[in-house]
């Protein structure tokens, strides 16, 4: 029983015990229905998510592509088979990473970002890349002892409730108790909220008011700002080594789908149109504005198959674009 | 919430010091006895000072200096508080404190002191036990016993409705409010006020009642932290049903050796003024919880000055009782504002709200109607039990199978999981 009950409880401390577990097949990925789904259990928006087809792009180009991005372009939705490039390496965007430029590749930097934290992580220069050898990383008896002290088992409710109730059985159980909160009290899980006419499943963030509100203003000063930072980021990543910097800024499944909650503060129509903007833009929006309700799942925040192809095909087109454009004898 | 192995530490600190300082006040006498004994209260109180207060005390010198047009040369070290803390430093310093009272003998098996203070039932949040009461039972052999079974499994489940069902439910409302308390009217406040006093109670005794209902699982024991504490009829009953292995602790440890009632009015007055405002000050490194253990010191000093000098009382009738127990609920509902608000300019916002009766015709909500009638409903029912069926009788085991699945059902039905803690785990 010890022994059980320690193993559950590494596992509600690691991730990577987790995965194992759910690669081995002993538990089910409770995101089989979207993360949405998950949290709110309301029947209607029970739909298994797409599982996308592998794309088959010629891997060809000497391109390195460095993918800063968040959950849309995380390992699982996308690798490096998606990409024309032949060198591929994702880093998170609300982290900070080390990597090696090759001088000899052409060298693209992709700044993906959901338009919920676009105004938090552009609120100053995006550092989220650095470049340093092996020969930096040299610790001291200090700094070992600083690690030692600071080490800790980040504890995961989430991992917990995935290997206990994951499983269909417990997901119905679930829907039983969300329909009588949602009939009874009208109140559904408190991470998410349910557009005007009920038809779709969004994230609670986007629907608050704050620096994530897909529907507080935002002032003319504060998009030069953020564009002024886009600007710096590019010249910035630039002067490091990258021959060409993009930004994507994927719009939240709200500023879409849940318009009739408020309105729209246009984010990223008014960044992406703004004058003074010299970052290249793949536009997210565009693809997923035209797509509608096909372009997100129907119990997640993400984007579908057909959402995500769109934007993948779009970013080949600007790689091999690049190439030929920025460096036209390779 | 993370675990943070290094912390582990601090407890085997203290419980190293505290085992080994017993045996040696045990063996000395005269001023020898109490250097040992003040070697563990300085160890102990020390570990609270640093991890519990240094930042606090470090902001208002800092504050302080800054009045002065002068820098703090302390840096802030971003010291977390381990969850617990104030709950194993306490019964570790009563274990001590007896020991030197010679009302108990040291303990002289290292792994049931260490289970004394590590108990993992009481550890993060009490009941703040007492040696006498404890150390004997863990040296006890418990045979198997269904009812003790049974009883730990109803009190668990009857926390646990406390706590999803009232609790957090309430916390919907009540953080609904006291997030943002300028755009919120007065009547709305006042709701959310009252909707704290069943929250807090809810949260604090229901985790009280599944630490009990766990200890009894396993066959033990642990003191009784609640006894319906909102039908006091004076705010000196509030405190003998409301925490009571804190009041208890605080009048063992610290009232009495202050001369308990054995000193004149003025001194007196004092003393619970003094003990009212630390027991503020247990609760956390801010103002608002000193203004709050405070406003109770004066309160009980109020009512003990009209006792003895005015000597007015209301006749013993229903409706007189209903009376008192109506003021002494709006006097602690009314302090809890200060327990709760996120600083001192927010309570004073919100009673400022509750007393100019501003927007009383305006009413917001982040609950339904249907939910707040049910909200009332889950009060009603959770009085109620309390008053008149403390003790749940588990002796017919096919009945107690009924409630217990009933409760289980309730509680995951009508149980609102968004996460929350317990309110105590901070302190």
């Amino acid at each position: 029983m010890l022994l059980l009950v320690g193993f559950l409880w590494l596992e509600g401390c690691s991730s990577t015990l987790s995965t194992w577990l759910f690669e081995k097949g002993l538990v089910k990925d409770d995101y089989r229905y979207g993360d949405l789904y998950r949290m709110a259990n309301l029947k209607d928006f029970r739909v298994l998510k797409e599982v996308c087809a592998s794309s088959k792009v010629s891997q060809d180009k000497n391109i390195h592509l460095v993918l800063a991005g968040d959950s849309f372009t995380e390992q699982g939705k996308i690798d490096s088979s998606n990409f024309v490039a032949n060198s591929f390496t994702y880093i998170r965007v609300d982290g900070k990473a080390s990597i090696v430029l090759d001088t000899s590749q052409y060298n693209v930097l992709v700044i993906e970002t959901v338009e919920r934290h676009f105004r938090e992580r552009f609120v100053s220069v995006w550092d989220g890349v650095s470049f340093s050898s092996k020969d930096d990383v040299n610790l001291g008896w200090k700094d070992y002892f600083k690690k030692i002290v600071a080490f800790e088992l980040p504890y995961s409710n989430e991992l917990h409730e995935g290997v206990l109730f994951g499983y269909d059985f417990a997901m119905t159980v679930r829907g039983w108790k969300a329909s009588l909160n949602y009939y009874l009290f009208n109140r559904v899980d408190s991470h998410v909220k349910l557009n005007k006419s009920e038809e779709h499943l969004l994230y609670y963030l986007p629907s608050e008011k704050g620096i994530s509100s897909a529907f507080d203003s935002i002032s003319d000063e504060e998009i030069n700002d953020l564009v002024t930072h886009v600007n710096e980021t590019l010249f910035k990543y630039k002067d490091l080594g990258f021959d060409k910097v993009i930004l994507s800024i994927i719009p939240n499944k709200t500023s879409v789908l849940g318009t009739d909650l408020g309105e729209y503060n246009e984010l990223i129509s008014r960044v992406q149109g703004s004058q003074a903007l010299q970052m290249p833009i793949l536009d997210a929006y565009g693809i997923l504005n035209s797509l509608g309700q096909k372009g997100y799942e129907k119990g997640d925040t993400h984007w579908t198959c057909i959402g995500k192809q769109q934007w993948v095909d779009k970013l080949n087109e600007l790689l091999t674009q690049g190439l030929k454009n920025d460096l036209p004898e390779l | 919430m993370a675990f943070k192995p290094i912390y582990i530490l601090i407890l085997f600190v203290t419980v190293i010091v505290d085992y080994y300082a017993a045996f040696l006040i045990d063996r000395e006498e005269g001023p020898k006895r109490k250097m040992w004994l003040m070697l563990s209260l300085v160890a102990n109180i020390g570990f609270l000072a640093l991890f519990k207060y240094f930042n606090f005390i470090n902001q208002n010198i800092g504050f302080a200096l800054g009045l002065m047009g002068m820098e703090n040369p302390i840096p802030n070290y971003g010291l977390e508080l381990p969850i617990g803390l104030s709950f194993h430093t306490f019964q570790a310093m009563s274990y001590t404190i007896e020991v030197y009272r010679k009302k108990q003998k040291p303990e002289k098996d290292f792994a049931i002191y260490s289970l004394y203070v590590m108990f993992y039932p009481q550890l993060v949040a009490g009941p703040i036990e007492r040696p006498q009461n404890l150390l004997v039972q863990f040296h006890t052999y418990f045979k198997y016993n269904f009812e003790n079974i049974k009883q730990g499994l109803i009190r668990i489940a009857w926390g646990l409705f406390k706590k999803v069902v009232v609790a957090d439910r309430l916390a919907i409302m009540v953080d609904y409010c006291y997030t943002n308390p300028v755009e919120q009217s007065g009547s709305t406040l006042l709701l959310a006020t009252v909707f704290y006093s069943f929250q807090i109670y809810c949260d604090f005794s229901g985790y009280s009642d599944i630490a009990i209902g766990c200890a009894r699982l396993m066959g033990f024991n642990l003191m009784e932290n609640f006894n319906v504490p909102y039908i006091s009829k004076s705010i000196s009953e509030f405190w003998s049903r409301w925490h009571i292995s804190l009041s208890t602790w605080f009048k063992d440890y610290l009232y009495i050796p202050l001369g308990g009632n054995r000193v004149g009015e003025y001194r007196l007055y004092l003393n619970y003024f003094i003990v009212f405002t630390i027991s503020g000050l247990w609760h956390g490194p801010s103002w608002n919880f000193i203004i709050w253990g405070a406003l109770h010191g004066i309160f009980l000093i109020m009512a003990m000055y009209w006792k003895k000098h005015v000597g007015l009382s209301l006749p013993k009738t229903k409706f007189s009782t209903l009376l008192q127990v109506s003021f002494t609920f709006a006097l602690v509902t009314l302090s809890w504002v200060f327990f709760r608000a996120q600083g001192l300019s927010n309570a004073m916002t919100i009673l400022t709200k509750i007393f100019s009766f501003s927007e009383y015709t305006v009413f917001s909500s982040p609950l339904a109607t249907t939910e707040l009638w049910f909200s009332f409903l889950v009060i009603l029912i959770l009085m109620l039990k309390e008053i008149y069926f403390p003790k749940i009788d588990t002796s017919k085991t096919p009945e107690f199978y009924v409630m217990f699945s009933g409760l289980v059902l309730i509680c995951y039905f009508f149980g609102v999981f968004t996460s929350n803690q317990f309110i105590y785990f901070q302190f």
